[in-house]
This record gives structure tokens, C-alpha cells and sequence, in this order.
């Protein structure tokens, strides 16, 4: 009879061992298990193609979803927006479905827009600097983390001027020097040029970064907004070519005639 | 397993990837008017495969106000169609569609695309420009 314990004990062991093996197996599979890549000076490197959550509206969640159709993506938000007077009245000036949309006419999404959008972007990786390239556009973002400061007379510009520096893993990016002619979000948010952003980036496993964002606009916002995000690396993914210009039909509330509709009247 | 349920599989898993809503440029607020649907049955005339939005032609009759025109249709962009395997081969020239959309604010015969049925049933769904937000 002991003997016969001693078998079943046995047997439930290997099945038990299989079964571990088998869910560490399917978990790996799952995170990759690749270990993240460093760069030269032990930092992790974000070089890749990255999914992003679709944001149209920077107060709204966003669970496991990509922009590009793919799942693990997210964003968490911080809440509503406390608006400044005058915060207020340039959100009551845009929140009206006939608001001219500057990135309709082609103009720069800006910085935070830019990285709401339904089309991935990628970073290039460098110890020195980080280059963000958006395929919304095809724009592109350098940020230095050679240890500069950020200049105090920045000029004022659509996307802002960066640099980042490391806290242990983690890259901090500032980026100041707005035009103010940009919004948050295509829900409209309004920013101000007194807009700065300080970013913390990371990438805890291979196919995983987090990208948290506070923003503070002290002339139209009384407290700092914060995103919190996950991006998806697309292991084999690509930018594509996007030009806003090329055929640009509706603009302004008015439609170009084609020559089509031309030549059937 | 057969070769129709395999077919059907993949058929569904296709339909489902490309049904995938898709949101591009800009507020799509600012150019169309959602409370003015249009549904046009016709035949394809030109087809643009440009950025911002690809623009397709469909000469036909809408059935909600009866008017025929060439009607002019954006749908999402190359790039974010690319990806979803959607290419300037899903749609030709001479190809007899059923599209709904949105009609343009300036009252032209142009919309945002909101579906395309091909005569054979299959369903393409194009997207507009950005959907609206919920605020």
C-alpha cells in the first residue's frame, strides 16, 4: 500500500512540475523573456518602434488598447482639469465642434499631441541623446541627456526644447519653450506658452515602456495634469511615410471640387 | 478541418482586423456633419491613395436625399491602413460599392466614409477623419 502512495505522490509531483513548466513557459512567452537592451553606458536603450495608446482626449483612460490595433497599451489619468480663469475661457473658446483645427491645415500637432495620435512612433537611442521620431507627420524630436541644462531664453516653437537626465533607469525629460498655439489632446485642451512637461520614461522589460507625464501650465491650469502610460514595442514594425499636405480635400469647413466632379457636371 | 472552415476562419479574423475602427488627422467636427448621413450605391471612378486621407469617387444616388452626383469619400490614412493590411488594391476602379458616411458641411457631394460594401457582400470599413471625442 506504501509502496502504491509512494507512485501517486510521484506522479502528482511530475504533473505538477509540467504544469510549472508549462505556465512559466506560456509567461514567457507572453513578456518575451528577452532581457532589455542597455546602451554603452549601462542605461536601458528605448531604440524601437513603439505602439502607443490612442488619446483623444487626455482626462479619458484608455485600457489595452494600441493605436494600431494591438493590445497592452494603456493610459491613466489624473482626473478633471482645474482651468485658470483664463484657462477656462480659451477652453470655452475651443470646445465647440466648429473650432478650426490647426493640425487640419497642417500645422504641427505639438508635443503632447503628438504622442496621442493612431500612428506609432520610435526612439533612436543614442548615451548622449534620445531621438523621438513620430510617424504622425513624420516629425521629429531631439532630446539631450549629455547633462545640459534647459536653456532659461528659449525661443518659442510648435514641439518645445528638451533635454533629459537619468535617475537610475528611469530618463527624465523637461521640455519648455511652447508657442502656445498647439493643444493637448484633439478633444481641444487648451495650453499656454508657459507649458512645461517633465516626462519619466522606462523600459521595465523588453517589450514594455512606461512613459509618465506631468504637465503644468500654471496660466491655464491651477494644478499639474498627469498621464500615465504604457507603450508596446512592435518588434518587427516600421514607420510609414505621412505627408498632411498632399491631398488635403476639407479644409476651413470647404471642400476642394475633384476633377471628377468636375467633368460629370 | 475543411477547407471552407479554414476559409471562414481566416475570413472572420480578416473582417475583424480590418473592421478595426480607424481614427486619423484631425477633428472630423470641423469638416463633416454627423447628423447628416449619406448612403450612395455606385460604381468606383477614381481612387486616391494620398495622405491625409485616401479620397475614393463613387458616381451613384444617395438614398437619403435622392441626389446623384459623383460623390467624393475620404477614409483613414495610407499609413494607418497599410498596417491593417487595407492597400490601393482593395479598391478599384470600376468596383460597384455601397458607402455610408457623413455628408460635408459645405453641402458638396463629399463625406467621411463610414463602411464600404463591396457587391460580393465583403465589408471594408475605411474610417473617416478623427472620430469625435467624448468630452
Amino acid at each position: 500500500m506504501k509502496r502504491h502512495d509512494d507512485r501517486v505522490r510521484v506522479l502528482a509531483l511530475l504533473l505538477c512540475a509540467v504544469a510549472f513548466a508549462a505556465m512559466t513557459a506560456i509567461g514567457l512567452t507572453a513578456q518575451s523573456g528577452k532581457p532589455v537592451p542597455r546602451l554603452s553606458n549601462g542605461k536601458p536603450d528605448f531604440t524601437g518602434v513603439w505602439d502607443h495608446p490612442r488619446v483623444g482626449d487626455i482626462t479619458s483612460a484608455v485600457k489595452d488598447s494600441c493605436a494600431s490595433g494591438g493590445r497592452g497599451c494603456s493610459n491613466m489619468v489624473s482626473g478633471e482639469l482645474a482651468f485658470t480663469p483664463a484657462g477656462k475661457a480659451e477652453w470655452d473658446k475651443n470646445n465647440k465642434p466648429t473650432t478650426y483645427d490647426y493640425g487640419a491645415h497642417c500645422q504641427p500637432w505639438g508635443f503632447v499631441r503628438a504622442y496621442n495620435t493612431p500612428y506609432p512612433h520610435a526612439y533612436v537611442h543614442h548615451p548622449d541623446s534620445l531621438a523621438i521620431l513620430w510617424e504622425q507627420d513624420n516629425r521629429f524630436h531631439l532630446v539631450p541627456t549629455d547633462g545640459r541644462e534647459l536653456p532659461k531664453d528659449l525661443e518659442p516653437t510648435w514641439m518645445g526644447t528638451s533635454v533629459g537626465r537619468w535617475d537610475g533607469d528611469t530618463l527624465v525629460v523637461q521640455t519648455a519653450g511652447f508657442n502656445g498655439r498647439t493643444w493637448l489632446d484633439t478633444a481641444q485642451h487648451p495650453h499656454s506658452d508657459a507649458l512645461k512637461l517633465t516626462i519619466r520614461m522606462a523600459r521595465p522589460t523588453y517589450d514594455r515602456m512606461t512613459w509618465d507625464i506631468t504637465i503644468e501650465d500654471p496660466k491655464y491650469y491651477t494644478k499639474p495634469i498627469k498621464n500615465s502610460r504604457t507603450f508596446v514595442l512592435m518588434e518587427k514594425g516600421e514607420l510609414f511615410e505621412y505627408s498632411c499636405s498632399e491631398n488635403n480635400r476639407c479644409q476651413g469647413g470647404k471642400c476642394e471640387e475633384a476633377d471628377v466632379q468636375k467633368t460629370a457636371k | 478541418m475543411s477547407r471552407n472552415l479554414i476559409a471562414a476562419v481566416f475570413g472572420t479574423i480578416g473582417l475583424v482586423c480590418v473592421s478595426v475602427p480607424l481614427v486619423a488627422h484631425h477633428s472630423e467636427a470641423a469638416e463633416f456633419d454627423a447628423t447628416k448621413p449619406v448612403r450612395v450605391t455606385g460604381t468606383v471612378k477614381k481612387v486616391e491613395w494620398t495622405n491625409p486621407h485616401i479620397w475614393f469617387y463613387v458616381e451613384g444616388k444617395d438614398e437619403v436625399t435622392g441626389q446623384m452626383a459623383v460623390w467624393g469619400f475620404s477614409g483613414g490614412a495610407p499609413n494607418g491602413l497599410r498596417r491593417r493590411g487595407i492597400t490601393r488594391e482593395s479598391l478599384k476602379v470600376g468596383d460597384t460599392v455601397k458607402v455610408t458616411g457623413i455628408r460635408a458641411k459645405d453641402g458638396s457631394p463629399n463625406a467621411a466614409s463610414r463602411g464600404v460594401t463591396f457587391s460580393d457582400g465583403r465589408q471594408v470599413f475605411t474610417a473617416a477623419p478623427e472620430t469625435p471625442v467624448s468630452k
